[in-house]
């Protein structure tokens, strides 16, 4: 075996303890040793060259490093054997670095995997909470109603009146509790996807709005079927819709519009109103579970509906996302990707 | 004849204040006392088939209608209802589940088990009031059962 200095400096010997002494396998890990003799080595004697083969090179010192082999036989004029030339290059910063991705590749999963189950751990708590949060609110408005009931006549107007506030409270405390199980529930309920008829859905829950607010006018557009669960899909309209009925209400003529628009695989929906508008400094908190922009007394709400309609929208691979203007009215837009397997 | 002879709904449920807020609601509703409450299934079940603290009474007399709650310490509703509707002395008693779960799957096994409604509790008082009361009214005036206790009492 003859060798040249650059391989002789990585493996850490001096040339008169390799040349004629060691043979290749013998600088090498046991494994790769193994697989060189058994494997490598056959089939160079078999094709006569060896390509980017992957070995494990041990140093003087016992340390190792990863090489890649190239092998080509040299014959003399009549075809025979003279020697073997071999040329190795260091791979090691290359290994290293596919085991840095691997791991992290690992690590990220693991991540990945933690988050959904506290993802799903808190979705549970938090409907477990609101759900044994019931009975004793039930027994905070049952209990007080009795005393109303039955002993009503002897308080006087501030014992009432006190008496009014608790069963308020409770009033309040059930709606939270109701819209939050809500909100746990259509994030927990399974996804039935199915072609859906987005023109009809939107048209039909308008209309049962309509009916609430005669005075309002609906401009329907054109809705693009949509690929999704019915059912959902459905609550999505519902609460955007009934939000700018329930936004546009004061104007003296309210108008709700829908529409939508297609674009690089996805429609995208919206729902517009021409009512008190919000303040777009605040549009982040839009979208978040109990957060209001405008107060209880002025337009009555628990702030769900919208944190309802980013939670389905997202499991449906979607976005969402606002525009409006304090006073100027808003859009509330949604897109769902375009899954439409035929005339979509 | 003992007043636990004549009772004819049988109120199982676990949470003091919600039996009490239902006993109210029959009693406006049915102008009647003939309600016995109890805490667990293990009880619903002695009481109905005359066992454990209700070796002495009447095994001819069986509830004209069972509330029964879901969720309950030891012995819970749905294992109570597989026992009432697995038995031919007791699977023609009406039984309504009364609880909080509005969970597909209790909704899914209860029917399954052959319960004969399903009403989750509503927590605003007076819409719980009204939903007891439609209960009594449904099942103790207008529902008619197999007459099992015909010239027997």
């Amino acid at each position: 075996m003859r060798i040249n200095d650059t391989w002789l400096a990585w493996l850490g010997y001096a040339r008169e303890e390799v040349v004629g002494k060691l043979r290749h396998p013998d600088i090498m890990t046991e494994e790769s040793a193994a697989y060189f003799r058994a494997t490598a080595f056959p089939m160079f004697k078999r094709q006569g060259w060896l390509q980017d083969i992957e070995f494990e090179y041990r140093r003087k010192d016992g340390s190792s490093f990863h090489a890649s082999l190239n092998a080509t036989t040299i014959r003399d004029q009549d075809s025979n054997y003279l020697v073997s030339r071999s040329t190795v290059n260091d791979i090691s910063e290359r290994k290293r670095v596919e085991q840095a991705i691997l791991e992290l590749n690992a690590r990220l999963e693991e991540s990945v995997d933690r988050l959904k189950e506290v993802n799903e751990e808190l979705e549970s708590f938090s409907y477990s909470v609101s759900h044994d949060l019931r009975a004793p609110l039930r027994a905070i408005d049952g209990f007080s109603r009795m005393l109303e009931e039955d002993y009503g006549e002897r308080l006087d107007d501030e014992g009432r009146r006190l008496l009014g506030v608790v069963r308020d409270g409770a009033r309040k405390m059930t709606q939270l509790i109701e819209d939050l199980l809500a909100f746990s529930k259509f994030s927990r309920k399974a996804l039935n996807p199915v072609r859906v008829d987005m023109q009809a859905l939107a048209g039909g829950v308008a209309a049962e709005l309509k009916a609430a607010a005669p005075h309002a006018r609906f401009e329907p557009g054109r809705l693009p079927d949509a690929y999704g669960d019915p059912a959902l899909l459905r609550q999505v309209w519902v609460n955007l819709l009934s939000n700018a009925f329930k936004y546009a209400g004061r104007r003296e003529a309210p108008l709700v519009e829908v529409g939508s628009h297609s674009e690089a695989g996805e429609h995208v929906y919206w729902v517009r109103d021409n009512g008190v508008g919000f303040d777009p400094r605040y549009v982040e908190k839009l979208f978040g579970v109990f957060q209001r922009l405008h107060g209880e007394a002025e337009f009555p709400g628990t702030g769900v509906g919208l944190a309802i309609v980013r939670r389905v929208v997202m499991r449906h691979g979607g976005r969402v996302w606002a525009e409006g203007a304090l006073e100027r009215g808003a859009t509330f837009y949604f897109s769902l990707p375009d899954g439409g397997k035929g005339n979509g | 004849m003992g007043e636990l002879d004549r009772s004819e709904i049988l109120l199982v449920e676990d949470t003091p204040s919600d039996a009490e807020i239902t006993l109210r609601a029959l009693r406006k509703a049915l102008l009647t006392d003939c309600v016995h409450w109890v805490r667990d299934g293990a009880e619903a079940l002695d009481y109905t088939f005359c066992a454990g603290a209700y070796a002495q009474r009447d095994a001819r007399h069986v509830p004209r209608l069972i509330l029964l709650d879901l969720h309950m310490p030891r012995v819970g509703g749905i294992e109570v209802l597989r026992h009432l509707k697995a038995n031919p002395r007791t699977s023609a008693i009406p039984v309504v589940m009364m609880t909080s779960s509005d969970d597909e799957r209790d909704i899914v096994e209860s029917y399954a088990l052959g319960v004969n409604g399903y009403v989750v509790k509503p927590v605003e008082s007076a819409v719980f009031r009204d939903t007891v009361l439609g209960i009594g009214l449904f099942w103790m005036q207008l529902n008619r059962v197999p007459d099992r206790d015909a010239g027997g009492g």
